[in-house]
Protein backbone atom coordinates (compact mmCIF):
# COMPACT_ATOMS: atom_id res chain seq x y z
CA UNK A 1 0.00 0.00 0.00
CA UNK A 2 3.04 2.12 0.79
CA UNK A 3 4.96 1.20 -2.15
CA UNK A 4 1.26 1.91 -4.26
CA UNK A 5 0.94 5.56 -2.45
CA UNK A 6 4.44 6.42 -3.24
CA UNK A 7 4.26 5.47 -7.04
CA UNK A 8 0.99 6.99 -7.15
CA UNK A 9 2.47 10.24 -6.00
CA UNK A 10 5.20 10.57 -8.05
CA UNK A 11 2.66 9.46 -11.31
CA UNK A 12 1.03 12.54 -10.21
CA UNK A 13 -2.34 10.20 -9.40
CA UNK A 14 -3.27 8.98 -12.63
CA UNK A 15 -2.08 5.37 -12.65
CA UNK A 16 -5.71 4.55 -13.18
CA UNK A 17 -7.07 7.37 -14.25
CA UNK A 18 -6.15 9.32 -17.11
CA UNK A 19 -7.50 12.24 -18.66
CA UNK A 20 -9.06 11.04 -21.69
CA UNK A 21 -7.86 12.28 -25.14
CA UNK A 22 -6.24 11.04 -27.99
CA UNK A 23 -2.22 12.14 -28.35
CA UNK A 24 -0.64 12.30 -31.50
CA UNK A 25 -2.46 12.31 -35.04
CA UNK A 26 -1.61 10.79 -38.45
CA UNK A 27 -1.42 13.64 -40.54
CA UNK A 28 -0.04 17.67 -40.03
CA UNK A 29 -0.03 20.68 -41.53
CA UNK A 30 -2.02 20.42 -44.99
CA UNK A 31 0.42 16.92 -46.69
CA UNK A 32 -0.57 13.87 -46.51
CA UNK A 33 0.88 11.02 -48.17
CA UNK A 34 0.67 11.56 -51.83
CA UNK A 35 0.27 14.68 -51.74
CA UNK A 36 2.96 17.35 -52.77
CA UNK A 37 4.72 18.03 -49.80
CA UNK A 38 7.43 20.22 -49.27
CA UNK A 39 10.89 20.21 -47.68
CA UNK A 40 13.17 23.29 -46.18
CA UNK A 41 16.45 23.05 -44.83
CA UNK A 42 18.44 26.04 -43.43
CA UNK A 43 21.64 26.42 -41.94
CA UNK A 44 24.31 29.24 -41.20
CA UNK A 45 26.43 28.65 -44.30
CA UNK A 46 29.75 28.36 -42.78
CA UNK A 47 31.72 27.93 -39.71
CA UNK A 48 34.96 29.58 -38.50
CA UNK A 49 37.79 27.44 -36.47
CA UNK A 50 40.69 29.78 -36.15
CA UNK A 51 43.07 27.80 -33.86
CA UNK A 52 46.61 29.22 -32.82
CA UNK A 53 48.68 26.05 -32.53
CA UNK A 54 50.83 25.00 -29.42
CA UNK A 55 53.30 22.90 -29.00
CA UNK A 56 50.88 20.58 -27.01
CA UNK A 57 47.72 21.09 -29.19
CA UNK A 58 45.33 23.97 -29.43
CA UNK A 59 41.58 23.39 -30.11
CA UNK A 60 38.71 25.10 -31.11
CA UNK A 61 35.16 24.48 -30.99
CA UNK A 62 32.01 26.14 -32.76
CA UNK A 63 28.46 25.21 -33.54
CA UNK A 64 26.23 25.34 -36.70
CA UNK A 65 22.20 25.04 -36.48
CA UNK A 66 20.41 23.37 -39.24
CA UNK A 67 16.70 22.99 -39.10
CA UNK A 68 14.38 20.65 -41.63
CA UNK A 69 11.06 21.88 -42.08
CA UNK A 70 9.18 19.19 -43.50
CA UNK A 71 5.14 19.06 -43.62
CA UNK A 72 5.20 15.49 -44.76
CA UNK A 73 3.59 13.12 -43.15
CA UNK A 74 6.33 10.43 -43.25
CA UNK A 75 8.98 13.05 -41.55
CA UNK A 76 12.66 13.92 -42.98
CA UNK A 77 15.93 12.24 -42.97
CA UNK A 78 19.14 14.46 -42.08
CA UNK A 79 22.67 13.15 -43.19
CA UNK A 80 25.96 14.71 -42.98
CA UNK A 81 28.46 14.12 -45.41
CA UNK A 82 31.83 15.29 -46.66
CA UNK A 83 31.33 17.45 -49.75
CA UNK A 84 34.26 16.24 -51.94
CA UNK A 85 36.18 12.60 -50.88
CA UNK A 86 38.99 14.27 -49.07
CA UNK A 87 37.53 14.36 -45.68
CA UNK A 88 40.89 16.73 -44.33
CA UNK A 89 40.76 20.45 -43.89
CA UNK A 90 43.43 21.31 -47.01
CA UNK A 91 45.58 24.38 -47.40
CA UNK A 92 47.32 23.06 -50.70
CA UNK A 93 49.47 20.02 -49.73
CA UNK A 94 49.47 20.93 -46.21
CA UNK A 95 46.19 19.02 -44.48
CA UNK A 96 44.71 18.64 -40.96
CA UNK A 97 43.51 15.06 -40.75
CA UNK A 98 39.68 14.32 -40.46
CA UNK A 99 39.60 12.29 -36.89
CA UNK A 100 39.58 8.52 -36.62
CA UNK A 101 36.54 8.06 -34.28
CA UNK A 102 33.55 7.46 -36.30
CA UNK A 103 29.30 8.17 -35.38
CA UNK A 104 29.28 4.95 -33.89
CA UNK A 105 32.60 5.00 -31.89
CA UNK A 106 34.15 8.73 -31.47
CA UNK A 107 37.21 9.41 -30.31
CA UNK A 108 38.74 12.68 -28.88
CA UNK A 109 40.24 15.17 -31.48
CA UNK A 110 44.20 14.78 -30.51
CA UNK A 111 47.37 16.31 -32.36
CA UNK A 112 46.30 17.92 -35.97
CA UNK A 113 42.65 16.71 -36.74
CA UNK A 114 38.87 17.78 -36.56
CA UNK A 115 35.90 16.39 -36.85
CA UNK A 116 31.95 16.84 -35.76
CA UNK A 117 30.04 16.19 -32.81
CA UNK A 118 25.96 16.41 -31.53
CA UNK A 119 24.89 16.23 -28.18
CA UNK A 120 23.17 13.14 -27.28
CA UNK A 121 23.07 11.54 -30.91
CA UNK A 122 24.78 8.04 -31.00
CA UNK A 123 27.60 7.77 -28.67
CA UNK A 124 28.69 10.96 -28.58
CA UNK A 125 27.75 11.69 -24.98
CA UNK A 126 25.04 14.08 -23.66
CA UNK A 127 27.37 17.08 -23.64
CA UNK A 128 26.50 20.02 -23.18
CA UNK A 129 29.08 20.90 -25.71
CA UNK A 130 30.55 24.43 -25.40
CA UNK A 131 32.07 27.41 -27.56
CA UNK A 132 35.68 27.05 -27.10
CA UNK A 133 38.87 29.25 -28.47
CA UNK A 134 42.19 27.87 -28.60
CA UNK A 135 41.77 25.08 -25.32
CA UNK A 136 44.07 22.50 -24.73
CA UNK A 137 42.46 19.04 -26.32
CA UNK A 138 39.40 18.09 -24.57
CA UNK A 139 37.77 14.89 -24.23
CA UNK A 140 35.03 15.62 -26.31
CA UNK A 141 34.41 13.08 -28.57
CA UNK A 142 34.04 13.75 -32.21
CA UNK A 143 33.69 11.49 -35.47
CA UNK A 144 34.90 11.93 -38.76
CA UNK A 145 32.57 13.72 -41.45
CA UNK A 146 32.36 10.92 -43.70
CA UNK A 147 32.81 11.59 -47.86
CA UNK A 148 29.58 12.04 -49.83
CA UNK A 149 30.75 8.74 -51.40
CA UNK A 150 30.22 6.60 -48.66
CA UNK A 151 26.91 8.22 -47.64
CA UNK A 152 27.69 10.25 -44.89
CA UNK A 153 26.06 10.07 -41.69
CA UNK A 154 22.34 10.55 -40.58
CA UNK A 155 22.30 13.01 -37.72
CA UNK A 156 18.83 13.48 -37.25
CA UNK A 157 15.26 11.60 -38.78
CA UNK A 158 11.64 12.14 -38.09
CA UNK A 159 8.76 9.73 -38.50
CA UNK A 160 6.16 12.36 -38.29
CA UNK A 161 5.73 16.01 -40.11
CA UNK A 162 8.32 18.04 -38.80
CA UNK A 163 6.42 21.85 -38.52
CA UNK A 164 7.71 23.77 -36.63
CA UNK A 165 10.84 23.21 -37.86
CA UNK A 166 13.22 20.96 -36.16
CA UNK A 167 16.99 21.64 -35.13
CA UNK A 168 19.78 19.94 -34.67
CA UNK A 169 23.06 21.79 -33.47
CA UNK A 170 26.30 20.25 -35.18
CA UNK A 171 29.70 20.86 -32.99
CA UNK A 172 32.76 21.12 -35.29
CA UNK A 173 35.96 21.23 -34.03
CA UNK A 174 39.96 21.53 -34.93
CA UNK A 175 42.87 20.76 -32.98
CA UNK A 176 45.94 21.57 -34.09
CA UNK A 177 49.85 22.05 -33.00
CA UNK A 178 52.83 23.63 -33.89
CA UNK A 179 53.86 20.42 -36.81
CA UNK A 180 51.17 21.84 -38.78
CA UNK A 181 52.39 25.05 -41.37
CA UNK A 182 50.53 28.15 -40.69
CA UNK A 183 47.63 28.59 -43.26
CA UNK A 184 43.94 28.50 -44.28
CA UNK A 185 42.76 25.49 -43.97
CA UNK A 186 39.40 24.81 -45.65
CA UNK A 187 36.30 21.90 -45.85
CA UNK A 188 33.08 21.38 -47.32
CA UNK A 189 30.02 19.82 -45.47
CA UNK A 190 26.78 18.94 -46.79
CA UNK A 191 23.33 18.74 -45.30
CA UNK A 192 21.13 16.79 -47.66
CA UNK A 193 17.31 16.35 -45.91
CA UNK A 194 14.80 14.12 -47.82
CA UNK A 195 11.37 12.90 -46.93
CA UNK A 196 11.22 9.70 -45.74
CA UNK B 1 64.05 62.16 -30.38
CA UNK B 2 66.56 59.61 -28.86
CA UNK B 3 67.11 57.55 -32.67
CA UNK B 4 68.66 54.44 -30.83
CA UNK B 5 65.29 53.99 -28.71
CA UNK B 6 63.27 54.77 -31.95
CA UNK B 7 65.25 51.75 -33.80
CA UNK B 8 65.11 49.59 -31.10
CA UNK B 9 61.44 49.81 -30.71
CA UNK B 10 60.53 49.57 -34.65
CA UNK B 11 63.19 46.17 -34.36
CA UNK B 12 60.99 44.84 -31.49
CA UNK B 13 57.48 45.70 -33.15
CA UNK B 14 58.78 43.78 -36.08
CA UNK B 15 59.46 41.10 -34.30
CA UNK B 16 56.24 40.94 -33.00
CA UNK B 17 54.38 41.38 -36.10
CA UNK B 18 56.36 38.72 -37.80
CA UNK B 19 55.54 36.49 -34.88
CA UNK B 20 51.83 36.75 -34.35
CA UNK B 21 51.34 37.26 -37.93
CA UNK B 22 51.44 33.79 -39.43
CA UNK B 23 49.80 32.40 -36.24
CA UNK B 24 46.31 34.82 -36.62
CA UNK B 25 46.25 33.96 -40.65
CA UNK B 26 46.07 29.95 -39.50
CA UNK B 27 42.88 28.33 -40.57
CA UNK B 28 41.08 31.09 -42.04
CA UNK B 29 39.72 34.71 -41.76
CA UNK B 30 36.52 35.20 -39.52
CA UNK B 31 33.74 34.80 -41.58
CA UNK B 32 30.62 36.91 -42.47
CA UNK B 33 28.84 33.77 -44.35
CA UNK B 34 24.67 34.32 -44.25
CA UNK B 35 22.25 31.53 -44.16
CA UNK B 36 20.88 29.53 -46.58
CA UNK B 37 17.22 28.29 -47.15
CA UNK B 38 16.43 26.22 -49.56
CA UNK B 39 12.98 24.33 -50.06
CA UNK B 40 12.11 21.52 -52.91
CA UNK B 41 8.28 20.67 -53.99
CA UNK B 42 7.43 17.92 -54.34
CA UNK B 43 9.12 15.41 -52.21
CA UNK B 44 8.78 12.31 -54.08
CA UNK B 45 6.74 11.21 -56.92
CA UNK B 46 5.86 7.63 -58.47
CA UNK B 47 5.94 7.59 -62.25
CA UNK B 48 5.13 4.41 -64.61
CA UNK B 49 7.28 4.36 -67.49
CA UNK B 50 7.47 2.11 -70.73
CA UNK B 51 10.71 1.25 -71.68
CA UNK B 52 11.77 3.04 -74.01
CA UNK B 53 9.29 5.96 -73.31
CA UNK B 54 10.39 9.07 -71.48
CA UNK B 55 8.12 11.06 -68.81
CA UNK B 56 8.38 14.59 -68.39
CA UNK B 57 7.89 16.55 -64.78
CA UNK B 58 9.18 19.61 -62.74
CA UNK B 59 9.97 20.41 -59.42
CA UNK B 60 9.82 23.64 -57.55
CA UNK B 61 13.20 25.36 -55.74
CA UNK B 62 12.31 28.05 -53.29
CA UNK B 63 14.53 30.42 -51.64
CA UNK B 64 12.55 31.18 -48.39
CA UNK B 65 16.20 33.07 -47.11
CA UNK B 66 16.83 36.86 -46.52
CA UNK B 67 19.85 36.37 -49.50
CA UNK B 68 20.13 34.61 -52.70
CA UNK B 69 22.82 32.18 -53.99
CA UNK B 70 23.41 29.79 -56.91
CA UNK B 71 22.51 26.46 -56.91
CA UNK B 72 23.03 23.32 -58.76
CA UNK B 73 20.71 20.83 -60.09
CA UNK B 74 21.64 17.24 -60.90
CA UNK B 75 20.38 13.64 -59.96
CA UNK B 76 21.57 10.78 -58.26
CA UNK B 77 20.93 7.02 -57.51
CA UNK B 78 18.81 6.33 -54.71
CA UNK B 79 18.50 3.22 -52.48
CA UNK B 80 18.72 2.38 -48.30
CA UNK B 81 21.42 0.53 -46.44
CA UNK B 82 20.21 -1.88 -43.47
CA UNK B 83 16.46 -2.30 -41.81
CA UNK B 84 16.81 1.79 -40.81
CA UNK B 85 16.22 2.42 -44.32
CA UNK B 86 19.16 4.85 -44.12
CA UNK B 87 18.94 6.83 -47.80
CA UNK B 88 21.98 6.27 -49.60
CA UNK B 89 22.51 8.16 -52.70
CA UNK B 90 25.92 6.77 -53.88
CA UNK B 91 25.71 4.06 -57.01
CA UNK B 92 25.85 0.52 -56.41
CA UNK B 93 28.39 -1.35 -58.08
CA UNK B 94 26.81 -3.62 -61.64
CA UNK B 95 23.57 -1.62 -60.81
CA UNK B 96 21.19 0.32 -63.64
CA UNK B 97 22.12 3.57 -63.77
CA UNK B 98 19.08 5.67 -63.14
CA UNK B 99 20.68 8.47 -62.82
CA UNK B 100 21.79 8.84 -66.07
CA UNK B 101 17.49 8.79 -67.42
CA UNK B 102 17.71 12.15 -65.94
CA UNK B 103 17.77 15.65 -68.01
CA UNK B 104 16.97 19.15 -66.31
CA UNK B 105 16.13 22.22 -67.75
CA UNK B 106 19.15 24.10 -66.05
CA UNK B 107 22.00 22.48 -63.73
CA UNK B 108 22.76 25.82 -62.36
CA UNK B 109 20.92 29.17 -61.76
CA UNK B 110 21.47 31.35 -59.48
CA UNK B 111 17.40 32.18 -57.24
CA UNK B 112 17.12 35.82 -55.33
CA UNK B 113 15.55 35.82 -51.94
CA UNK B 114 11.74 35.07 -51.94
CA UNK B 115 11.82 33.67 -55.46
CA UNK B 116 10.77 30.27 -56.80
CA UNK B 117 12.67 28.48 -59.49
CA UNK B 118 11.06 26.02 -61.53
CA UNK B 119 12.96 22.85 -63.18
CA UNK B 120 11.74 20.79 -66.00
CA UNK B 121 13.08 17.51 -65.92
CA UNK B 122 13.13 14.36 -68.31
CA UNK B 123 12.98 10.31 -67.60
CA UNK B 124 14.58 8.68 -70.63
CA UNK B 125 13.85 4.67 -69.94
CA UNK B 126 16.12 3.01 -71.72
CA UNK B 127 14.61 0.39 -74.52
CA UNK B 128 15.91 -2.70 -72.84
CA UNK B 129 15.17 -1.77 -69.22
CA UNK B 130 13.07 -4.62 -67.71
CA UNK B 131 9.74 -4.24 -65.76
CA UNK B 132 10.72 -3.70 -62.31
CA UNK B 133 11.24 -0.64 -59.95
CA UNK B 134 14.11 2.10 -60.12
CA UNK B 135 15.17 4.75 -57.83
CA UNK B 136 16.87 7.93 -58.37
CA UNK B 137 16.86 11.16 -56.31
CA UNK B 138 16.97 14.71 -58.16
CA UNK B 139 18.91 17.21 -55.57
CA UNK B 140 19.00 20.82 -55.56
CA UNK B 141 22.42 21.78 -53.83
CA UNK B 142 23.09 25.81 -52.46
CA UNK B 143 27.25 26.23 -53.09
CA UNK B 144 29.23 26.43 -50.04
CA UNK B 145 30.19 30.17 -50.04
CA UNK B 146 32.99 31.80 -51.25
CA UNK B 147 34.42 33.60 -47.83
CA UNK B 148 37.63 31.21 -46.15
CA UNK B 149 36.47 29.18 -43.76
CA UNK B 150 37.51 26.33 -41.49
CA UNK B 151 34.04 24.64 -42.33
CA UNK B 152 32.20 25.80 -45.92
CA UNK B 153 28.42 24.27 -45.62
CA UNK B 154 26.45 23.70 -48.30
CA UNK B 155 22.77 21.97 -48.44
CA UNK B 156 20.50 20.15 -50.10
CA UNK B 157 16.76 18.52 -50.79
CA UNK B 158 15.69 16.19 -52.81
CA UNK B 159 12.83 14.62 -54.31
CA UNK B 160 12.64 11.05 -54.90
CA UNK B 161 11.85 9.10 -57.48
CA UNK B 162 9.89 5.70 -57.27
CA UNK B 163 10.08 4.80 -61.01
CA UNK B 164 7.79 1.57 -62.49
CA UNK B 165 8.93 0.65 -66.12
CA UNK B 166 5.94 -0.78 -66.71
CA UNK B 167 5.23 -4.35 -67.54
CA UNK B 168 4.90 -7.77 -65.39
CA UNK B 169 6.18 -7.02 -62.11
CA UNK B 170 5.81 -9.03 -58.86
CA UNK B 171 4.29 -7.56 -55.89
CA UNK B 172 5.39 -9.78 -53.13
CA UNK B 173 5.57 -8.42 -49.24
CA UNK B 174 4.96 -10.12 -45.67
CA UNK B 175 4.61 -8.79 -42.16
CA UNK B 176 8.18 -10.00 -40.07
CA UNK B 177 7.49 -9.33 -36.84
CA UNK B 178 5.37 -6.69 -34.64
CA UNK B 179 7.20 -6.09 -31.08
CA UNK B 180 6.47 -4.19 -28.40
CA UNK B 181 8.34 -5.47 -25.00
CA UNK B 182 6.02 -5.79 -21.52
CA UNK B 183 8.34 -4.07 -19.38
CA UNK B 184 9.68 -0.58 -21.20
CA UNK B 185 11.13 2.29 -20.06
CA UNK B 186 9.62 5.79 -21.57
CA UNK B 187 9.09 6.04 -24.46
CA UNK B 188 6.55 3.24 -24.95
CA UNK B 189 7.95 1.70 -28.16
CA UNK B 190 6.75 -0.39 -30.71
CA UNK B 191 7.91 -2.16 -33.68
CA UNK B 192 7.16 -3.46 -37.07
CA UNK B 193 9.74 -5.35 -39.70
CA UNK B 194 8.18 -5.36 -43.40
CA UNK B 195 9.71 -7.17 -46.39
CA UNK B 196 9.27 -6.22 -49.59
CA UNK B 197 10.35 -9.41 -51.70
CA UNK B 198 9.49 -8.79 -54.79
CA UNK B 199 10.26 -6.40 -57.90
CA UNK B 200 8.64 -3.25 -57.05
CA UNK B 201 8.01 -0.88 -54.11
CA UNK B 202 4.92 -0.84 -52.44
CA UNK B 203 3.48 1.45 -49.96
CA UNK B 204 2.84 0.05 -46.59
CA UNK B 205 0.17 2.08 -43.82
CA UNK B 206 0.73 0.84 -40.56
CA UNK B 207 -2.08 2.27 -37.33
CA UNK B 208 -0.85 2.06 -33.86
CA UNK B 209 -3.12 2.74 -30.87
CA UNK B 210 -1.97 2.90 -27.19
CA UNK B 211 -4.84 2.48 -24.41
CA UNK B 212 -4.52 2.35 -21.04
CA UNK B 213 -6.26 -0.01 -18.99
CA UNK B 214 -9.83 1.42 -19.03
CA UNK B 215 -9.31 0.99 -22.65
CA UNK B 216 -8.82 5.23 -23.32
CA UNK B 217 -7.26 6.38 -26.09
CA UNK B 218 -3.85 7.72 -25.24
CA UNK B 219 -1.80 7.97 -28.20
CA UNK B 220 -2.75 7.09 -32.39
CA UNK B 221 -0.58 7.15 -35.10
CA UNK B 222 -1.15 6.43 -38.78
CA UNK B 223 1.68 6.70 -41.32
CA UNK B 224 2.29 5.08 -44.72
CA UNK B 225 5.85 3.91 -45.43
CA UNK B 226 7.53 2.98 -48.98
CA UNK B 227 9.25 -0.44 -49.05
CA UNK B 228 11.73 -0.86 -51.92
CA UNK B 229 12.07 -4.28 -53.62
CA UNK B 230 14.52 -6.66 -51.49
CA UNK B 231 15.10 -4.78 -48.60
CA UNK B 232 12.99 -5.13 -45.06
CA UNK B 233 12.28 -1.71 -43.61
CA UNK B 234 12.09 -1.80 -39.69
CA UNK B 235 9.45 0.72 -38.75
CA UNK B 236 9.61 2.12 -34.98
CA UNK B 237 6.97 4.09 -33.52
CA UNK B 238 7.62 5.95 -29.94
CA UNK B 239 5.34 7.08 -28.09
CA UNK B 240 7.22 10.72 -27.07
CA UNK B 241 4.58 11.77 -24.55
CA UNK B 242 4.90 8.14 -22.41
CA UNK B 243 4.04 8.87 -18.66
CA UNK B 244 6.62 7.21 -15.98
CA UNK B 245 4.61 4.53 -15.25
CA UNK B 246 1.38 2.90 -16.61
CA UNK B 247 0.15 -0.28 -17.93
CA UNK B 248 -0.95 -0.03 -21.14
CA UNK B 249 -2.57 -2.20 -24.41
CA UNK B 250 -0.95 -1.51 -27.99
CA UNK B 251 -3.13 -2.96 -30.72
CA UNK B 252 -2.85 -2.17 -34.70
CA UNK B 253 -2.82 -2.96 -38.36
CA UNK B 254 -1.17 -3.30 -41.21
CA UNK B 255 -2.05 -2.86 -45.18
CA UNK B 256 -0.29 -2.99 -47.89
CA UNK B 257 -0.50 -5.29 -51.60
CA UNK B 258 -4.43 -5.17 -50.66
CA UNK B 259 -4.04 -7.21 -47.41
CA UNK B 260 -4.71 -6.10 -44.04
CA UNK B 261 -3.19 -7.42 -41.09
CA UNK B 262 -4.82 -7.17 -37.75
CA UNK B 263 -1.50 -7.26 -35.21
CA UNK B 264 -1.30 -9.06 -31.92
CA UNK B 265 -2.48 -7.12 -28.87
CA UNK B 266 0.81 -6.71 -26.60
CA UNK B 267 0.37 -5.09 -22.51
CA UNK B 268 2.99 -3.37 -21.88
CA UNK B 269 4.09 -1.82 -19.01
CA UNK B 270 6.45 1.45 -18.68
CA UNK B 271 8.34 2.07 -15.48
CA UNK B 272 10.57 4.39 -15.50
CA UNK B 273 14.26 4.97 -14.20
CA UNK B 274 13.09 7.12 -11.53
CA UNK B 275 10.41 4.58 -10.73
CA UNK B 276 12.24 1.40 -11.13
CA UNK B 277 14.73 2.82 -8.38
CA UNK B 278 12.01 3.80 -6.03
CA UNK B 279 9.97 0.13 -6.44
CA UNK B 280 13.86 -1.27 -5.99
CA UNK B 281 14.94 1.05 -2.83
CA UNK B 282 11.33 -0.22 -1.19
CA UNK B 283 11.77 -3.58 -1.55
CA UNK B 284 14.91 -3.73 0.01
CA UNK B 285 13.06 -1.64 2.88
CA UNK B 286 10.58 -4.77 3.38
CA UNK B 287 13.09 -6.71 3.09
CA UNK B 288 15.54 -5.43 5.91
CA UNK B 289 12.28 -4.83 8.33
CA UNK B 290 11.20 -8.80 7.47
CA UNK B 291 14.80 -9.46 8.39
CA UNK B 292 14.69 -7.15 11.05
CA UNK B 293 11.94 -8.88 13.36
CA UNK B 294 12.87 -12.71 12.05
CA UNK B 295 16.25 -11.71 13.89
CA UNK B 296 14.07 -10.20 16.89
CA UNK B 297 11.98 -12.76 17.48
CA UNK B 298 14.91 -15.69 17.38
CA UNK B 299 16.64 -13.38 20.05
CA UNK B 300 13.12 -13.12 22.09
CA UNK B 301 12.65 -16.92 21.32
CA UNK B 302 16.00 -17.90 22.90
CA UNK B 303 15.53 -15.14 25.96
CA UNK B 304 12.71 -17.01 27.24
CA UNK B 305 14.04 -20.37 26.71
CA UNK B 306 16.83 -19.63 28.99
CA UNK B 307 14.26 -17.39 31.20
CA UNK B 308 12.61 -20.79 31.30
CA UNK B 309 15.17 -23.00 32.02
CA UNK B 310 16.36 -20.69 35.44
Amino acid sequence: MILAGILLAFSGGTVFAYTSGVYGSSTYGSCDYGEACSITITSNGAVSLNVVPTSGGSCTIRSDTVSVLTDDANGYTLTLADNTDVTALSDGPSTISATAGTLASPSALTGNSWGYRIDGVGSFGSGPTTAQTNVSPTSALFAEVQPNSEGGDTIADTSTAADPAQTTTVWFGACANTAVSSGTYTGQVVYTAVAN
Amino acid sequence: MNYARFTRGYRWGLLLLATIGPLWLWSGVASAAAAQTITITPTSISPTIDPGATYKGSFQVINQGKDGYSLSIYSTPYRVTSEAYTPDFTPLPNAPKVSSWFTFSQTSAYINSDKTLTIHYTISVPAATQPGGYYAAAFAQTQPQTSSAGVALSERVGELFYIEVAGPVVHRGNLLSWESSFLQQPPLTATIRIQDSGSINFPATIHVAVKDILGQDKYDLSTTKELLPQTIRRVTIPWQGSPPIGLFRVQGTVRFLGHDDQLPTRWVLVLSPAVRLIIVAFAVVVVFIALGRVTYRRRLGKHRTKYRER
